[in-house]
């Protein structure tokens, strides 16, 4: 259980804050004249004023940056009988970021929503930054995982910043979907190196991992370079990280691992083992994400008994003005028996194309169209959703 | 092995790819001519107390689109003129070669995935100003003449 933080709890209880937040504070047309006429007097020297908040409600506001995301979506699938569209409610996400200190800082999302007829409230990110030095952050709390790019750069709630309308199949953080451990209860260390050429970013966890079907203690490292710098390009990256499964889950597991044995001395302890390359481009208009991932379950972390998954995946999107076409391929075939990923019900291959068109309304809003080819399946499918953060 | 006919074409088919290479040659350096124009009269403006030395285009690039701190390890604090602001607009088109909407909406993303807080949002000139004298880290764009002498210019 969680105990909402006071950034959080300040905010949810300050409708006006949500209220404040909804809009930018735009300028009036004749002070927007002001401005631009303040450019060309050669002199702007009129007192300057201080940094000071305008009042309580702003005081919170320089403290804590909220937001609300939300999607709305019909699908429509050969999957159902006579392609029948079904209307899909998203889960609502209440983001919370709080400057406490000078080098800390608190994150807070809580999402909440309808799952199988039932209010589900689900905390994905509740963590403390504390930048130790310039190069060393140190993170405290639950967190997405460091493997790959994907799982931090476009967490849960955000459909508004993804390219398609929903994660790849491997990486789905939907309730009873989760295949890798996408979040983490433990510590996180980031060390950075920037300056001429290259940057590069190393994350070290230790954490529990709470993924649907295999929580466990586990500890990853991850590696990416950045061309031209932190914030440049292109980034590239390898994660490895080792995990033991809970004996609950492997007596849970009404499956056999590929050894052949329902001997509940040798289930009871189980390991995961994965490794990620990913790469990634975003630089405008072109955005892009291919990964490559290897997932083996064994009772041993040598090479003997094990099953294994292999998978990848590739994105990329143009954007034109507001148009931003873009495509997804991706890929995964798993060992027949492996007792996580049968316990999940996930498919033994998914197999899937996708291409479809992003229109952003304006930051805060995006609408896609997708039309979705499982090839596995041979099933189509039709999405339009509309996304928002507000 | 070519036939009499793709002979004929060949050549055609040469000259119509160099005329599109031209043209298109022309275009874009149109496109990359105008808001270079346009650009004359703004900079991005850091307090002298943040960064003693100077740091070129690459470098401000990363400041603004992904690195969050300045290179001495203190935060880096955008300070933000209202949207439309020409300012703004400069500063997204001519500094990062993306809309302003486009700049704003990967800020966003960044605080959302925790590895960066959102700008300081002014209302004018002025104000923005003021924030960038007074907050140690601070980095926004300002019109280039009449700067207070607590403030530089960096990326020229």
């Amino acid at each position: 259980m969680f105990t909402l933080p006071i950034p959080l709890a300040a905010a949810l209880l300050t409708p006006l804050a949500w209220a404040q937040d909804v809009g930018e504070p735009q300028p009036e047309p004749a002070e927007i004249d002001e401005l631009a006429g303040a450019e060309a007097d050669p002199e702007p020297a009129e007192p300057a004023p201080t940094a000071k908040p305008r009042g309580d409600l702003q005081a919170l506001r320089a403290k804590i940056d909220a937001s609300v995301y939300a999607d709305v979506g019909i699908v429509s699938s050969t999957a159902v009988d006579n392609f029948q569209p079904s209307f899909n409610v998203g889960m609502v996400d209440l983001f919370a970021r709080s400057q406490i200190a000078d080098s800390v800082q608190a994150l807070t999302e809580v999402m909440a929503g309808e799952v199988d007829g039932m209010l589900m409230v689900h905390v994905p990110r509740i963590f403390i930054d504390y930048r130790a030095t310039g190069w060393l952050n140190l993170r405290a709390g639950r967190y997405h995982s460091p493997l790959g790019g994907y799982t931090t750069s476009y967490p849960h709630g955000g459909g508004v910043y993804r390219l398609a309308v929903d994660r790849p199949r491997l990486l789905s953080m939907d309730h009873g979907e989760e295949m890798i451990p996408n979040h983490l209860e433990g510590l996180m260390a980031t060390a950075t190196r920037s300056g001429a050429g290259p940057a590069i970013r190393l994350d070290a966890t230790v954490a529990r991992d709470h993924h649907d079907a295999s929580p466990g203690w586990g500890s990853g490292l991850r590696l990416t370079v950045f061309q031209g710098g932190m914030g440049g390009a292109v980034e590239a990256g390898v994660s490895a990280y080792v995990n033991r499964i809970s004996a609950a889950v492997m007596d849970h597991g009404s499956m056999e691992m590929s050894h052949g044995t329902d001997d509940d001395d040798e289930l009871d302890l189980s390991w995961e083992q994965i490794a990620v390359l990913h790469v990634a481009v975003h630089r405008y208009p072109i955005e892009g994400a291919a990964e490559a991932w290897y997932i083996r379950h064994s009772d041993a972390l040598d090479l003997g008994d094990h099953t294994a998954l292999v998978g990848a995946f590739a994105q990329a999107g143009y954007t034109w003005n507001r148009y931003t076409p873009y495509g997804r391929y991706e890929y995964f075939q798993r060992d027949a028996g492996d007792p996580v990923f049968g316990a999940l019900g996930a498919p033994l291959v998914q197999n899937k194309l996708s291409a479809g068109l992003r229109t952003s309304v304006n930051e805060k809003v995006s609408i896609k169209g997708e039309y979705g080819f499982d090839l596995a399946a041979v099933e189509h499918a039709v999405t339009l959703q509309a996304d928002f953060g507000f | 092995m070519t036939t009499p006919s793709t002979r004929a074409w060949l050549p055609r088919a040469l000259r119509a790819a160099l005329r599109l290479v031209v043209v298109g040659a022309l275009v874009c350096g149109l496109q990359s001519d105008a808001p270079r124009a346009a650009s004359t009269g703004f900079s991005m403006v850091v307090n002298r107390a943040t960064l003693d030395g100077q740091m070129d285009k690459k470098q401000l690039r990363g400041l603004l689109l992904g690195a969050s701190n300045w290179p001495d390890g203190s935060p880096v604090v955008l300070v933000l003129l209202p949207k439309g602001h020409p300012a703004m607009t400069w500063m997204a088109e001519e500094v990062l070669g993306m809309p302003e909407a486009a700049f704003r909406k990967q800020l966003l993303q960044r605080v959302f995935r925790g590895s960066s807080t959102r700008p300081t949002e002014v209302g004018s000139v002025a104000e923005s100003v003021g924030v960038l004298q007074s907050t140690q880290g601070a980095l926004g764009p300002l019109p280039s003449e009449g700067l207070p002498p607590a403030l530089a210019p960096i990326g020229q």
